[in-house]
């Protein structure tokens, strides 16, 4: 990973010494970091090609204020593998063991952004099993939400829930 | 005094983390439903739906349905899978997304007149215009009529994935049957009444992978035991016959277009040995066909390198053949 990590840093220094070709697309991260990268990275970005699609290609720096430049390069990096047709059960397992938690997030949070269907996919699948099994509390926990339910409610809903969707008898194999 | 404790916790929130998880609260329905999506559906109704008032209906707006059951035959077994028809037809009762999507139902158990009709039931209520994926998984029915998919599913012009494992019967024959946008089948043998048709039906099939390969049931329909080779059909896919030792027939079809992968399972994997010499007798008569082996997974790839100007390729998962 360090390794990824500085070779986008060297193309970075790269693209700031020589100013833009115009072939490639600078991305402007919410700290000011300038990435430029191929237009078929663009092209994965629906929200970063239809604002180049707009100006008719004559604007090709975009700001992209609510995305880092720790997560812009997780990104690109998707994008390349899914562009390259190398997105493999394997590359995805070790892309995911890079992140923690709030890095998901983060990652989750730019892909919706920048509406990449395949990494919003993938995000939502890694979201998924980090939530599956887990408590309701937990889910609370992971998404930042306040339980608005008063005691009696949730206690009520549970049974209500219970009742509904397991037939009458709630018992032991609730949590299944 | 607590509204200021909860406040300072989220200030803290949002100094460690530049406020992620409060964005990640902000996000609209339809993307937490999207994230809902991946969830087992009995996730989404029992535990999530008690996350917040905000969050308890989402789940209604699913598009996606997971459905696994799984008991082993026990006392609790009947009992066990009364639960799990009632959460089903609840979920599919109270959902208000009427457009299902992607639907999948893997039941492991011992089937009975009723539990058929349970499952056709839900397959009913999956088939829909807009459905995309379709997965069913039915072990197991000894002693009863398999499940018959309803014609409808012949309508899903939409469908991109379909899986058929177990005891299930699809008949295609005759239908006009059409599948414009399928792109990965899976399939048990046996399942439709004719595979030579569905595949037809298949233009840009990419994955195919097809269990308990029976030479007979692909063989006797079009080619004729003399040919040994090529053949295109009605142009959607090309179909290569093999004769080995005389009386073992085995059919390759490939070339569906825009086919990147074809598993077809022949043997079980503890007579891999025996592989071998079919494999040999398959490669001599065909020198276009490069045959490599994989005895760590008992797959064998065949590529072909004929004439066509794209040498399609050929993945054999060979299964269950008679020596």
């Amino acid at each position: 990973m360090a390794e990824e990590v500085s070779s986008q840093m060297n193309s970075l220094s790269i693209s700031e010494t020589n100013p833009s070709s115009s072939a490639t697309i600078s991305l402007v991260s919410g700290d000011d970091i300038v990435f430029k990268v191929e237009p078929t990275i663009a092209k994965e970005m629906e929200t970063v090609q239809s604002f180049i699609d707009e100006t008719d290609g004559k604007i090709t720096t975009i700001p992209l204020p609510n995305i880092s430049s720790h997560d812009l390069p997780y990104v690109i990096e998707y994008c390349e593998k899914s562009i390259a047709g190398k997105i493999t059960k394997e590359f995805e397992a070790e892309f995911v063991k890079k992140l923690n938690n709030e890095e998901v997030k983060e990652l989750f949070l730019a892909a919706n952004y920048l509406n990449i269907k395949k990494l919003l996919d993938f995000l939502s699948q890694v979201i998924a099993d980090r939530i599956a099994n887990k408590s309701v509390e937990y889910v609370r926990r992971y998404f930042g939400i306040e339980n608005d339910f008063t005691p009696e409610e949730e206690a009520k809903l549970r049974e209500e829930l219970a009742w509904t969707f397991t037939g009458v008898d709630p018992d032991d194999e609730d949590e299944n | 005094m607590a509204p200021k404790l909860l406040s300072g916790k989220r200030q803290k929130e949002v100094e460690n983390h530049g406020g992620v998880t409060d964005r990640m609260s902000s996000l609209p329905d339809s993307v937490l439903c999207h994230i809902l999506s991946f969830l087992p559906t009995k996730t989404s109704v029992t535990t999530t739906s008690l996350v917040s008032r905000r969050w308890r209906h989402l789940w209604q707006h699913l598009q996606v349905f997971y459905f696994a059951h799984d008991s082993g035959e026990s006392v609790q077994g009947s009992k066990k899978f009364e639960k799990f028809a009632f959460f089903v037809n609840a979920v599919l009762a109270f959902r208000k997304s009427r457009d299902i999507r992607k639907f999948e139902l893997s039941c492991d158990i011992q089937w009975s007149n009723h539990r058929c009709d349970c499952a056709e039931m839900w397959t009913r209520a999956a088939i829909n215009p807009y459905l995309e994926e379709l997965t069913l998984s039915m072990k197991n029915c000894f002693n009863t009529e398999p499940v018959l998919l309803p014609r409808s599913l012949l309508n899903c012009t939409n469908l991109v994935s379909l899986s058929l494992v177990g005891d299930i019967r699809m008949n295609v024959q005759g239908f006009g049957v059409r599948f414009p946008s399928l792109k990965r089948l899976k399939l048990d043998a046996d399942i439709v009444d004719s595979e030579i048709v569905l595949l037809s039906a298949c233009p840009v099939l990419e994955t195919l992978q097809h269990n308990y390969f029976r030479p007979g049931t692909w063989a006797k329909h079009h080619v004729p035991p003399s040919s040994q080779r090529l053949n295109f059909t009605d142009g959607s896919f090309s179909w290569t016959f093999l004769e080995v030792k005389r009386w073992e027939l085995l059919g390759i079809i490939g070339n569906l277009q825009s086919m990147v992968e074809a598993c077809i399972d022949f043997f079980p994997a503890q007579i891999t040995e025996s592989a071998d010499p079919i494999l040999n007798g398959i490669r001599d008569p065909f020198n276009g066909l490069d045959i490599q082996l994989h005895h760590s997974t008992s797959k064998v790839k065949l590529y072909y390198y004929g004439k066509l100007h794209q040498p399609p390729k050929f993945c054999l998962n060979v299964i269950n053949t008679i020596f």
